[in-house]
């Protein structure tokens, strides 16, 4: 590219750089109740279609309902941990909403509602799919097989004793790999439930755990439902 | 050596006994497993029967729109999206042709990550 072309066309970016900044909308001096302060809503692809997630615009608004309750009876309903697993981070909402943007969007991610299908069925939060945590128990089961197939896991055949060990020892490539499942290609998981005194997402978890999951590619939403539906965030039900 | 017939009885029922405890013993214990988790599966299940749905707070109001798949087209929140989230992107792409934005959202529709359809505005604001 010619030196002046190149110069005319730097000169055009700023130009148009310049003009974007002024055109941007400033969330906060409006009435809007954003997501962020940046980010008004975002739209999440939900059993094929994009829904508008946003906040209940109403500043007047009170949470009604079962998940307006503070106190449920423990047990078995308690207070969970903040962390299920110090290898496994918590998120919460900000971080939800990055991942139904990036990793959700770019099918790097899944989003998993934990509960049994009956909480599921009336209602959930959009971008996620059901497969309740009774599926994370038994490592050998085809439920289990199945689901981390859908997550990008391969199922390991044949691996000789000596190849798991050369693994082990670093003198062969198994990161991310155990005896039975090969997670190179895993999907990053957000696995939730019911709020901080439900006990199914944390479950789910740990049976990701006992099949070697990585770590890393696991993120506990721990506020599910209720401090979702307590920041007014939109949510649909299944099937309509 | 005659066995009496009483004692054969005896040795008859006795093997029976040991028979029916050893099948109880087989039948029982995988139950008992599973009614270690059937309590709380039925406290949820309990649970799950207060929830009304109707009471959620965005549930009446979500802005459900129609994606390629419904046979209708998603530009507007397409662009919308792109607008909010990446405010540079979107501007190349205001400036492009109109043609040019239609390519853009059918490769998004087609599935595109947002990285690919970023990278292609720029592309196409670059040699157009």
């Amino acid at each position: 590219m010619k030196p002046g072309v190149s110069l005319s066309l730097s000169l055009a970016l700023l130009l148009v750089a310049f003009q974007s900044g002024a055109e941007e909308v400033v969330v906060g001096e409006s009435n809007v109740i954003g997501l962020t302060a940046d980010k008004p809503y975002l739209h999440v692809i939900h059993e094929g279609r994009s829904v508008k997630v946003q906040r209940v615009q109403d500043p007047d608004y009170e949470l009604k309902g079962y998940f307006a309750k503070t106190a449920r009876k423990c047990p078995p309903f308690c207070i969970q941990p903040e962390q299920v697993d110090p290898s496994v981070s918590t998120v919460g909402e900000i971080e939800i909403f990055n991942f139904m943007e990036n990793e959700l969007r770019d099918n790097k991610g899944i989003m998993i509602d934990a509960r049994t299908p009956e909480w599921f069925q009336r209602g959930t939060i959009p971008g996620s799919i059901n497969i309740p945590f009774t599926q994370f128990g038994d490592g050998n089961s085809p439920e289990m097989e199945k689901a981390l197939q859908l997550f990008g896991a391969k199922r390991r055949v044949d691996v000789s004793a000596m190849s798991r060990k050369l693994e082990e020892m670093g003198f062969m490539d198994g990161e991310r790999k155990t005896e039975k499942w090969d997670f190179s290609n895993a999907k990053k998981l957000v696995v939730w439930c019911n709020g901080p005194a439900c006990g199914q997402s944390p479950r789910a978890i740990k049976g990701l755990l006992k099949v070697g999951y990585p770590t890393d590619s696991i993120f506990y939403y721990r506020g599910g439902m209720q401090m979702w539906q307590l920041w007014g965030l939109t949510t649909v039900i299944p099937g309509e | 050596m005659q066995v009496r017939p009483s004692r054969l009885n005896h040795v008859i029922q006795f093997g029976f006994r040991c028979m029916s405890w050893i099948f109880m013993s087989t039948a029982i214990l995988p139950m008992n497993v599973v009614a270690e988790e059937d309590p709380y599966l039925s406290a949820i299940s309990s649970e799950a029967s207060k929830v009304d749905s109707t009471e959620q707070p965005t549930l009446d109001t979500p802005d459900v729109q129609p994606t390629k798949d419904d046979g209708g087209l998603d530009l507007q929140a397409f662009e919308e999206d792109l607008k909010a989230s990446y405010q540079g992107s979107y501007t190349f792409y205001q400036k492009l042709p109109r043609r040019t934005r239609e390519e853009v959202f059918q490769v998004y529709s087609d599935g595109a990550s947002i990285d690919e359809v970023r990278k292609m505005i720029m592309d196409r604001f670059l040699h157009q």
